[in-house]
This record gives structure tokens, C-alpha cells and sequence, in this order.
């Protein structure tokens, strides 16, 4: 079956009245999720993992990809209106949108960021339509040893190139995959690190730990150090945008799409780097540099608000058709497949086509919901910026409790939801970051089946993945992803080490 | 140098010799160590998981075969890392001169942390006797509480009451969607599918 065929009957299960609710649902969610601060579209989707239970895996499925693209939209609110980033994804939306906020063109900022995100989330799907029925293809090819080197590149960058610290990273996902290693062995069925609590044995919910981390951590860390932060807001004005702003805006929408999207299909995740790449070439590139920094340049919020929803359709690339998630939300989501008891990776597109198309379908649906939603309707969700801070992060909580509790409906987990909150709070302090632990819990496991797996084709030998060229190669890769940036700082310290002391 | 240092302050006698020595001592501490001494703990903190997971891999029973990996495999493999990372962060933290992470703008305030904690742990104890509801409607009051602390506001039983009727008010309509709408089993006061 040829993709626009697939594609059209994608269309067709997602246009659904049903199907239509669950994806306005999905994107009402998502945009309120990412206006909201303190909550992310991870911790939204882990949160309404237990869905999986009852709602059949088109439907909730569509809904969580609406919450996934809707944080987007949402999360360029906050950062331009508040002088606190909601998400890391839009930190650098919010450098030039935070002034032209100040400077009275909040409205124009926030068009051009919803355009921007409509523009680049449309071309993204088309990329990722066009794009990942062949990479599945070429990756059914695959044997364990290309699989296990693709999740080391996975965790290397997750853990590595993302992040403050290399060090911490790595410690970060060490923990992410010891959590993992808790429970049933999928090969030999061997019971590991159950400390005979029969909890244990299932392994520890994805949930539990995303809840735990993310929403219970960020609260108390909230109350510990942040409560007393003075939050500004800056005043809405008018949505729209002179021909100017539109001559500036669209080309720094294509360079931010085109930057963005390569960037989420390389199991080289995370948002950052696409994000400051297209921020910096919009500097670079803009005739009103003087406007960067100053009075706020249009094309520094156009960029990168385009660069950041291009590279979250990205990540469904290697998710959809590989299996790997490069994101916190992705491993989320993947976690959802396998609650389902969907195998995923590249038989994804066969087994469940009519699932994926379904997904991708809805995507394009949810992209046109967003902009109606986060466009006119952008004063409403402001309004939700309005919410005393002490009843939002309780009110928090109280949703924490529904999805830990629905998951197992056991009480002991909400103890280890405040044993894993203190955590998540130490780690945000000391700078840990947090994605790597929700990656590696949920990718260790695979990662070591494939590895046994290869293990056992190669007979025992390891060089079974060097004697593959493309599992080699990836391997390689991840080498140089780890010694590239030391050798360039050492480098970079023996040529001018004396003018320019770290 | 040391022998040289201790010739010339002999005069000053024995005990400002020994606190001049130890101010020296101090100050070489708190010039290398510090800066990062939570890390210090934090990478103790790793190698003492690492041990914990070593010895729960010396337990894993599993034949390896002739894959040569059996389950007991990535236990080690994972324990050996992070005591790798432990001595990374405690050599690293010691001899750094910079700090690693700079300290929030605001001192801790953890007497908010013990409300949200308090509510966090009443909200496990009670969620099984008293139902969801009744439940998150405590914990939404302790937590607000909490928050209420951390943002220098000063709470008033008046507004704690008033919590517990918002955490209710909030508690319900979430309750009733998820349990009647969406079907996610949550625990309710009367049993067995009761409203409240």
C-alpha cells in the first residue's frame, strides 16, 4: 500500500467524530499543560497512563500526540508573557519574545509564535509521512546488534549532549537504568532486585517515577527555594502583525523548520540545540541586529518557536519507526505502546498500520485545532497564568494522585511517590538532569534483550557488533559523540588558554 | 617548606603555632572541598548504590549460556558504572575550584517541604479509609499550606479550612470523571462505586 493511501485512511479513522473528540481533548490538554508552568507534556501523558486500561489505543493514543504538539503551542505563551520559562523547550523563544513583550508587541510575538508552530508542525508531519514509512522499511533490516548500538546512541545523547554536565548525565541515566533492572527479567525470567515485595515484581511504573520526578519533585522544589521569586507579567496586546513582521517572520520560520526536524529524527534528541542553532543563525542572519537584545527582533521568536515544533515531529521519527525515543514525552509515549502490548519498532508500521496512520493523520488534524485554539482563544489561556501559584502546584498533586494511584491502586506507591519527589528535588537542585532516568528506565530493558540477543547470535563473542558494519558505525558515533566535545575543549584550552581563562 | 614554616613561628609558642596550623588546614578545606561538598555526599551516595547493586547481583541466579550475558549481566554491568561515577564525582568535586552549581537566590525553606510532605504521606495513610475525595482534599490543604510557607504568605487556619473546601471541589469532578467517564478505579468512601 503506497503512503497517500495509507495516509487517506489514516484520515479516515481520525476523522471520526470520536476520534476528532479525543484529539480536541488532546490539544486542549496540551495547550493548558504548556501555558501552566510546573507541568510538562510528559508528566501530562504519564499522568494519564492508566487511561490505557480502559480507552482503546487509537483514541487515547491521538489524544496523547494532541497533548504532545498542543505543550508546544502552549509553552510559547508563557515564556513570552512571563518572565519565567515554562519549558526548556521554549527558554529561547522567551530571550527576544520576554522583550518585545516589554516593549508592547506581546501580541505580534505570540502570532507569530502560533503561525510559526502551525507552519513548521505542518511541514514536520509531511517530512515525517514522507520519511518514516521507508525508514521502517530499511530498519526492518535490522538485527539486535544495529538495534542495541542505536539505544547506546540514544542514551549517550540523551544522557551527554544534553544537559549541563556530562557527568551528571551518565549518573542520571546509570539511575534510570538500575530502576529499570527492578522486576522480571524478559528473557530468562529471572525475579532482579525485588527485595521480595511482590510491588517489585512488575517493575516500577513509568508513572510512578515520572510523576514522581517531575511533578513531586518540581512542587517541592517549588516550596523549598522558588516560592519566593517575583513573577512579572506582561500586559497582551493586539494579535496582529504588520507586513513587515510577516516579511521578517516567514523565512525564519522555514530555517527553523528545516533546522529543527534533522535534529529530532537523529537519536540526538532534546530541543536545545535546534532551538539555539535557529536563534543564532537569526542573529546572524537578521538586517535589525540591533533589535536582538534591545527591543526584541520578530525573527528571534519565529525561529526558534518553528525549530521547536519541527523537532518534537522529529522525535516521532526514530520513535515511530525505530522504537527509540529521544525525548522524555517520547519514552512516555512509548511506555504507552507497550501497555498496550504493541511491540514497537520498525514492524510498528505493518503490525499496527492502521494505528500509526491513524496517529499521523491526527496530526495533521491537531496541528489546524492548535492554531484555531492557541490564536484567537490566546487570551483565555492567559487567563490560567491568573491561578494562584499555592492552588496550582496542590491542585498538581491532587492529579499526581489519580495517576499513580489509578495505575496499580496500591497506597504503597504513593509513599515511594514521595521517596521519588525528595529525589527529584535533590536532583533538581544539584542540576541532574531528569530525562535521561525515564529514558534509561524504560529503554534499559529493551537495550539488554537486544544486546543477549546479539550476544547470543555472535555466540558469545562481542565482536558480533563490530563485525557489522552499521552497528559499528553507530558505535563509533557514539564514541565521537563523547570524545569530540572533550578533545575540542582541550583544544580550545591550549590555543588560548592565556586570553581567555575557563 | 613545613619545617621552615614551623622554625619561624616557634616564638609565637605552641598554641598559636598549633590554631595558625589549623586555620591553614581550614582554609586549604574550604578552598578545594566547599565549593562542592554536596556533591562529595552525592557521589558516596552513588558508590553505596553501586555496592547495594552489586550485592543484589551476586544474588541473581541465571546460566549465562553460551550467549555469554545471562540476567545477571547488565546488574553488574550498571553497578560498575555508577561506582565509576561515584569516584568521578568525589575526585571531581574535591579538586574543583569552581562550583559545580551555583546555590538558588533564596535560602531553603524547608518547614514548607514538611507541609507538602505531610499532605503527600496523610494523603497514602488516608486514601483507602477515607476515599479519594475526602483524601486529596487533605493533601490539597497541607500542600497549599506548603506553598502558601515557601511564598512567605502567611497561612490562617481560615484559609486552610477554605483549602480543604477548593481540594474537595477540585478532588470531586476530577473523581467522577475518571472513575464514571474514563473508568480508572479509584477508591471511594462508600464502597464499591459510591459517588462520594
Amino acid at each position: 500500500m503506497d503512503v497517500w493511501t495509507s495516509l487517506l485512511n489514516g484520515f479516515a479513522t481520525a476523522g471520526t467524530p470520536i476520534n476528532l473528540m479525543w484529539a480536541f481533548l488532546g490539544c486542549l490538554v496540551g495547550t493548558a499543560v504548556g501555558v501552566l508552568p510546573g507541568i510538562g507534556p510528559a508528566l501530562a501523558v504519564a499522568m494519564l497512563l492508566p487511561l490505557t486500561a480502559q480507552v482503546e489505543p487509537t483514541a487515547s493514543m491521538i489524544m496523547f500526540a494532541g497533548i504532545y504538539y498542543g505543550a508546544m503551542y502552549g509553552g510559547s505563551t508563557t515564556s513570552i508573557l512571563l518572565n519565567t520559562p515554562g519549558e526548556t523547550a521554549s527558554m529561547v523563544t522567551a530571550m527576544e519574545g520576554n522583550l518585545m513583550a516589554k516593549n508592547g508587541r506581546a501580541g505580534a510575538a505570540l502570532a507569530t509564535a502560533a503561525i510559526g508552530s502551525f507552519f513548521a508542525g505542518t511541514i514536520a508531519t509531511v517530512l515525517l509521512t514522507l520519511f518514516a514509512p521507508w525508514l521502517a522499511e530499511v530498519a526492518l533490516r535490522f538485527g539486535p546488534p544495529e538495534n542495541f548500538a542505536l539505544m547506546v546512541l540514544a542514551f549517550i545523547t540523551v544522557s551527554a549532549v544534553l544537559g549541563a554536565s556530562v557527568l551528571r548525565g551518565m549518573c542520571s541515566l546509570a539511575l534510570g537504568l538500575a530502576v529499570g533492572l527492578i522486576g522480571i527479567d524478559e528473557i530468562s525470567g529471572t525475579a532482579r532486585y525485588t527485595l521480595g515485595i511482590p510491588e517489585l515484581v512488575d517493575r516500577v511504573e513509568v508513572t510512578l517515577m515520572a510523576v514522581g520526578l517531575f511533578a513531586v519533585g518540581e512542587a517541592l522544589y517549588y516550596g523549598l527555594y522558588e516560592g519566593r521569586v517575583v513573577e512579572t507579567q506582561h500586559k497582551m496586546t493586539s494579535l496582529y502583525m504588520t507586513r513587515d513582521d510577516w516579511k521578517r517572520s516567514w523565512p525564519a520560520w522555514l530555517r527553523g523548520t528545516f533546522l529543527g526536524f534533522p535534529f529530532g529524527t537523529v537519536p540526538a534528541g532534546g530541543t536545545e540545540i535546534p532551538t539555539f542553532l535557529s536563534y543564532a543563525t537569526e542573529k546572524k542572519l537578521s538586517k535589525h541586529k540591533e533589535e536582538f537584545g534591545t527591543v526584541g527582533a520578530i525573527e528571534g521568536v519565529a525561529g526558534p518557536e518553528a525549530a521547536n515544533n519541527a523537532t518534537a515531529a522529529g522525535v516521532l521519527v526514530p520513535l515511530l519507526t525505530l522504537g527509540i525515543p529521544t525525548s522524555t514525552t517520547a519514552a512516555v509515549l512509548l511506555s504507552a505502546f507497550q501497555n498496550y502490548g504493541i511491540t514497537t519498532g520498525p514492524q510498528l508500521f505493518t503490525s499496527s498500520s492502521a494505528l500509526v496512520w491513524a496517529l499521523i493523520a491526527s496530526l495533521y488534524i491537531g496541528n489546524v485545532m492548535l492554531l484555531v485554539l492557541n490564536l484567537p482563544l490566546v487570551g483565555l489561556w492567559v487567563k490560567l497564568l491568573k491561578i494562584p501559584r499555592h492552588w496550582l502546584y496542590a491542585g498538581i498533586l491532587v492529579f499526581a494522585t489519580v495517576g499513580v494511584y489509578g495505575m496499580r491502586q496500591s497506597a504503597f506507591d504513593l509513599y515511594l511517590l514521595f521517596g521519588i519527589g525528595l529525589l527529584g528535588m535533590l536532583m533538581r537542585r544539584f542540576d541532574f538532569p531528569t530525562a535521561p532516568v525515564i529514558v534509561g528506565m524504560i529503554l534499559g530493558p529493551m537495550a539488554e534483550a537486544h544486546f543477549r540477543n546479539a550476544m547470543s547470535i555472535g555466540e558469545g563473542k562481542l565482536s558480533v557488533f563490530i563485525e557489522r558494519p552499521l552497528s559499528l558505525a553507530v558505535l563509533a558515533l557514539c564514541v565521537m559523540v563523547i570524545v569530540l566535545p572533550v578533545v575540542m575543549r582541550y583544544r580550545r584550552r591550549q590555543g588560548d588558554g592565556e586570553i581567555k581563562p575557563a | 617548606m613545613r619545617c621552615a614554616g614551623f622554625d619561624k613561628l616557634s616564638p609565637n609558642g605552641d598554641g598559636a603555632q598549633l590554631r595558625y596550623l589549623a586555620n591553614q588546614v581550614m582554609f586549604f578545606a574550604s578552598e578545594s572541598t566547599m565549593k562542592n561538598r554536596s556533591f562529595v555526599w552525592i557521589g558516596g551516595g552513588t558508590l553505596l548504590l553501586s555496592a547495594l547493586l552489586a550485592v543484589g547481583a551476586a544474588q541473581i541466579k541465571g546460566n549465562a549460556g553460551y550467549a555469554g550475558a545471562g540476567p545477571g549481566f547488565l546488574p553488574w554491568t550498571v553497578s560498575a558504572a555508577m561506582a565509576v561515577l561515584g569516584v568521578c564525582l568525589v575526585v571531581g568535586a574535591t579538586r574543583s575550584h569552581v562550583e559545580w552549581v551555583s546555590a538558588p537566590e533564596f535560602p531553603p525553606r524547608w518547614r514548607a517541604v514538611a507541609w507538602i510532605g505531610a499532605g503527600l504521606v496523610l494523603n497514602a495513610l488516608l486514601i483507602e479509609h477515607l476515599g479519594f475525595i475526602c483524601s486529596c482534599a487533605v493533601l490539597f490543604a497541607f500542600a497549599a499550606r506548603g506553598f502558601r510557607v515557601g511564598a512567605d504568605a502567611r497561612p490562617t487556619v481560615r484559609m486552610f479550612v477554605q483549602d480543604l473546601f477548593i481540594g474537595a471541589a477540585i478532588s470531586a469532578p476530577v473523581f467522577w470523571l475518571f472513575t464514571k467517564v474514563l473508568g480508572v478505579t479509584l477508591p471511594a468512601l462508600v464502597k464499591a462505586g459510591g459517588w462520594i
